[in-house]
Formats: structure tokens, C-alpha cells, sequence
């Protein structure tokens, strides 16, 4: 472990897991589960949205396909959700990667659309397959504690295992992006054409990396499925699932492994505080994560994460921010 | 039968394109695609509603209150916040109209409250008997009003100067701009234009669908499959791929299942984006 920066995330998690330990409130412990669930998440859409260029708004059926894929396995046949998680990953990334290779030729919005619609058909389709989803009724997983069964009494289990997880996809997306293939992505992601006629495989690794997002994607399913212990089509394979995944991405900075873990620390808490103690308006968390979303892309079109490490670190930054005191700091000057 | 389903396909389909039509001639002039299209929507139609139901407005006659609001919205809307990132990347493009359909709807959702309201109109039940062939008197009425805003919004495009200026901007704007069309101000023009297509449109679905906050979602898919069927940009365009995906869902409908025919117009998408991305009656860009 000479790598600085990754005995830092590895001190970080361990640091969260002994905190963890000594959590006894439940409120915050749901809150240290969902933030890693959405996490993890927003860091899978972030292989294919930001590294690549893929802005999906069709990741809720990834989503969906996990957390159907091990639900019925287990449901049905009493498969361990842990065999069920990665048998949906594979179906999940099957499925990416041939919809990507389909869609190649689709730029920007075209590709949102196209994908939006990807969501659409697999929201419908799992309102009809009564016969295997159980339609709008949804699906009850039976509570049954165990570690085959991948349910717990204690959510401080959830909070170590998606911890765990979300340190996984992180020295992964870590060393992805330092590896010849993150240049490949980033080149694909800034000027494809131009990408191609240096040598990148531009179809192979827009496909890969979109396979390898709804892999992650997928994982994440079946993790909400086991921890909320219900599913049905209308918490699954909304538009707005697919569309949180990219906000949390967004706002914390595509493109960089820390960005999607900045962005649900920051939105998860506010959203969960905001429903929990403003709970007679209802609506106005998502209110809120509209606003922020449109606020860092008028003013901060790379996300939080340059903003706050410009602040900390940098000491030009340092000097702007002293120079122009009360938010006079003109921050579109860029664009 | 089949000729019975046809019609109905055809009514139907011509409102959806009405509907999509303000989305279509926005993304070919500004080449933004509006996500917050569905929410402008229910705006719409909550004025539709309030104006009939607080002052009593006709909703066809409610347009003459929805027109002028809308107007206003859109061309603030072009000026504060579109207008800003009409040069930036796709992703801020994509997402800030995503942001603002989430802040849109949840205004809605606090301000308005969750419950379905609908206009009650005398004719909404009642039909008309042509032949062997049923024709409801509401989907007639919001036919005609379709087809005269079609009429007078492609005469207007192709006769007078503005018009000519929108469509010389939607060609080719760097060209238009030499010539000394003052781009800027034919966007804000155009997305104004393209939120009054909407007022009429919501004006008009208020008849039929009740208004609640998430209503929006549920035309805006149609409508994006509306406009890349029939090319992004053409009005002509959202008139016939609005026809093809009624007539399309209420045959599919019929003759499969209810349940599947919502996928339908899905699949028509992909596989026009596949085979023919330009749609109908776009062109290659």
C-alpha cells in the first residue's frame, strides 16, 4: 500500500466502521445505510455517466432487474440473495451492454432518451409479468434472519456490509480511473471521433463501462431489496430513481471517484432530515434537490468536489475566495 | 371496428401532437431537449382547472388566461435559465431542465396539494353518430381547436417575418446570425411560442385526463417519442407522429392488451432512433 490516497479511503472506512460500532440510534444508522446505498449507486451510474459520457437516465431498470433477479430467486427457489445479487449483476450488465452497443450511435440527449425509454418498457413489463413479479402488488420477502438470507436484525449489519461495499467500488472506480482505461473513457467521454481515430475501441468501452455501471447498479437492487424488505414497481422503476442517481453524481462532481460519495453525504442526510422534521410538507425534499441540481449547473458545471477542494487545498483558490468575500466570487466566469 | 379504432387513434394521436409540438419546435431552434416539457404541462392544466373552477372559464376559453401566463413563464424561464447554458455541455443541458421539472412539480405537490382535480364539461359523455362511426364530442371539439392551432401556427412560421426568422435560426443558426437575425432574442421567441403550443394542449387534456402534480410524466414520454419519431424540430413532424403513435396504441390496444399497449410507443422509439434518428421529417444535421 505505498498509494497515499488509498490508505486514506482504507483509514476513512475504518474509521466509519469503529463509529458505526458505537451508534445505538436507529434514525442515524438508516441514514448511514441509505447514504452508502445511494453511494453506491450514484458511484455504478458515475462509470457510465461520467467517464464515459453515457448519461443514462435508465438506471432504475438495472436497479430493478437486481432487486427482482434475487428476490424471486429467493422467493421461489430459496437461493441466498448473495448468489441472486450477482446473477442479477450478470443479467443486468448483459443487458447494458447490448442496449449501449445498440444505442452506439445516439449522442448526448439522444441517449438519455433512448434510455429513458429502457426504464419505461421494464417498469411496464414488471407491472404485467404477474405471473413472476407479482405486478403492483409487489413482493414481501419473509423476514428471516440470517447471513445466507442476507437479513438482519440490526441495521448497524446493513451499515458494515454496504460500507464495505461502497470502499469496494471505490478502489475499484480508484484504480480504474488512474489505469489506461480511465484516459480511454475520459478521451471517449470529451471527443469520441477523435478518441476512435487515435486507437481507442470507443464501441467496446462505451459498452464495458456501461455494463459494468448496471452490474453495480444491479448490486444495489438487491441490497435496497434485502434492507427494505419489499418490492414493487413503483418504488423500483421510476423515472426519479434513475434521475437521483445522477443528480447525487452530479452534484458532487462526475467524473472523479470521490464525487458521488460527496454528493449523498450531502443530499441523503438533508433529504432524510427534511422529511422526518418537515414532515407535513411533503415534497419538499425533492424540492430541494432540484434546486441544488440547478444551482450546480448554472454555477458549478464540475460539481461540488473541484469547489471544495479548489477551497481547502488549492491556494489560489484560497485567494479568490479572500479577494471576493461575500459571494461575489464570480463562479461562470469559465464557461 | 378497425375504422372505429382508427378514428379514435386519430383524435387521440392529434392532441398528443399538439402536445408534443411545443417540445419539437423548441429543440429545433434552441437544440435543447425541454425534460421539464411534462411539468410545463400541468401548469397548464392547473390554470384550465382553476379558471373553471374559481371563475367559471370554459376550458377552451380558459386559453385566453393560460396563454398569456404561460407566455410570460416561458420567456422568463428562456432568459434566467435556459439561455445560460445554451452553449454548454450536454449534461448541463439535460440535467438543468431535469432540476427544473423536480422543483416544478414539487411546487406543485406543496402548494396544490396531491388529490386529481378534473373539469366537468356537459359534452365530455355525449357523442356524435356519423355513419356506423361514434365520435365523442369532446374529442371532435379538441380535433378542431388541434387543427386550427396547426393552421395558423405553420402560416405563421412560413409567412411572416419572425417566422421565417425562427425557422432561418433552427436551420442553421450561425448563418442566421450573419445574415442579422438576433438569435437571442428569436430564442426566448421561440420557447415563448413553444409554451403558448402548451397552454392550448394542457387547455385541452384538461377535458379528458384529470391534473395532479405527476401528470406530466405521463404525456412527456409520449411526447419524446412523438418528436423523435416525427424529427425533432417539425411541427409537420409532431402532427404525424403524434397521429402514428395514437393510432398505433389504441390498435395495439384493441387487438393485444391494455396493459402492453404503453409499451408499444417504447419500442417504436428505439427502433426509430435506431433505423431513422432524424425521424419522419428531419433532417440530417
Amino acid at each position: 500500500m505505498r498509494d497515499k490516497k488509498v490508505c486514506i479511503i482504507i483509514l476513512a472506512y475504518t474509521v466509519l466502521m469503529i463509529a458505526i460500532s458505537l451508534v445505538g440510534n436507529n434514525f442515524l444508522l438508516d441514514m448511514v445505510v441509505l447514504t452508502g446505498l445511494w453511494a453506491f449507486a450514484a458511484q455504478a451510474w458515475n462509470i457510465a455517466g461520467g467517464y464515459s459520457g453515457q448519461f443514462s437516465l435508465g438506471h432504475c431498470a438495472f436497479f430493478g432487474i437486481g432487486a427482482y433477479t434475487s428476490s424471486i430467486l429467493y422467493c421461489n427457489t430459496g437461493l441466498s440473495p448473495w448468489v441472486g445479487m450477482l446473477i442479477g449483476g450478470v443479467i443486468a450488465a448483459i443487458v447494458a451492454a447490448v442496449y449501449s452497443g445498440i444505442c452506439n450511435k445516439l449522442k448526448g440527449h439522444f441517449f438519455a432518451l433512448a434510455t429513458l425509454a429502457l426504464g419505461q418498457i421494464m417498469y411496464i413489463a414488471s407491472v404485467q409479468l404477474t405471473s413472476i413479479t407479482k405486478g403492483s402488488v409487489g413482493i414481501n420477502i419473509p423476514f428471516k434472519p440470517g447471513f445466507l438470507n442476507m437479513i438482519f436484525n440490526s441495521r448497524a449489519t446493513y451499515a458494515y456490509i454496504i460500507l464495505t461495499f461502497v470502499l469496494l467500488l471505490t478502489l475499484f472506480t480508484y484504480f480504474i480511473q488512474k489505469s489506461k482505461y480511465g484516459y480511454f473513457l475520459y478521451a471517449i467521454r470529451d471527443n469520441e471521433r477523435a478518441a476512435i481515430s487515435l486507437g481507442v475501441r470507443g464501441l467496446q468501452l462505451k459498452m464495458g463501462s456501461f455494463a459494468v455501471s448496471a452490474f453495480f447498479t444491479a448490486i444495489a437492487g438487491t441490497f435496497y431489496a434485502q434492507y427494505i424488505l419489499f418490492i414493487d414497481p413503483d418504488s423500483l422503476l421510476v423515472l426519479f430513481l434513475a434521475v437521483q442517481m445522477a443528480i447525487i453524481a452530479i452534484i458532487g462532481g462526475t467524473g472523479s471517484y470521490l464525487g458521488p460519495l460527496l454528493g449523498s453525504v450531502i443530499l441523503i442526510p438533508l433529504s432524510m432530515l427534511l422529511r422526518a422534521k418537515i414532515n407535513f410538507v411533503s415534497g419538499l425534499d425533492n424540492l430541494i434537490y432540484g434546486l441544488i441540481l440547478m444551482a450546480v449547473v448554472l454555477f458549478l458545471p464540475d460539481g461540488l468536489l473541484p469547489f471544495i477542494l479548489k477551497i481547502f487545498k488549492n491556494r489560489t483558490g484560497k485567494k479568490a475566495m479572500e479577494k471576493y468575500p461575500k459571494g461575489e466570487l464570480n463562479l461562470d466566469a469559465k464557461v | 371496428m378497425f375504422l372505429q379504432n382508427l378514428v379514435n387513434g386519430i383524435f387521440v394521436g392529434a392532441m398528443y401532437g399538439l402536445t408534443a409540438s411545443g417540445l419539437s419546435l423548441i429543440f429545433g431552434v434552441l437544440n435543447i431537449v425541454n425534460f421539464a416539457h411534462g411539468e410545463f404541462i400541468m401548469i397548464g392544466m392547473y390554470i384550465t382547472y382553476f379558471a373553471g373552477a374559481l371563475l367559471g372559464v370554459n376550458p377552451i376559453l380558459s386559453v385566453l388566461i393560460s396563454v398569456p401566463v404561460m407566455l410570460i413563464l416561458g420567456v422568463l424561464v428562456e432568459r434566467f435559465l435556459i439561455n445560460r447554458i445554451i452553449n454548454s455541455s450536454d449534461m448541463a443541458q439535460i440535467f438543468l431542465t431535469v432540476g427544473l421539472g423536480l422543483v416544478l412539480s414539487n411546487l406543485a405537490l406543496i402548494f396544490i396539494g396531491g388529490n386529481y382535480y378534473s373539469v366537468r364539461v356537459g359534452y365530455a359523455t355525449e357523442s356524435l353518430k356519423l355513419g356506423s362511426l361514434l365520435i365523442g364530442k369532446a374529442s371532435f371539439l379538441t380535433f378542431i381547436v388541434t387543427v386550427i392551432t396547426f393552421i395558423v401556427v405553420s402560416m405563421m412560421l412560413k409567412y411572416t417575418f419572425i417566422g421565417k426568422a425562427i425557422r432561418a435560426t433552427s436551420q442553421d443558426r450561425t448563418t442566421a446570425q450573419l445574415m442579422g437575425v438576433n438569435t437571442g432574442f428569436i430564442y426566448t421567441v421561440a420557447f415563448g411560442l413553444g409554451m403558448v403550443l402548451v397552454a392550448i394542449s394542457a387547455a385541452l387534456l384538461t377535458i379528458m385526463f384529470p391534473v395532479y402534480p405527476n401528470i406530466g410524466n405521463h404525456f412527456v414520454v409520449i411526447c419524446f417519442v412523438i418528436v423523435v419519431l416525427g424529427g425533432l424540430g417539425s411541427l409537420p413532424g409532431a402532427l404525424v407522429g403524434g397521429v402514428i403513435v395514437g393510432v398505433i396504441e389504441i390498435l395495439c390496444g384493441y387487438y393485444f392488451s391494455m396493459g402492453w399497449k404503453d409499451v408499444v410507443p417504447f419500442l417504436v422509439l428505439i427502433i426509430c432512433l435506431l433505423v431513422r434518428p432524424q425521424g419522419i421529417f428531419g433532417t440530417r444535421t
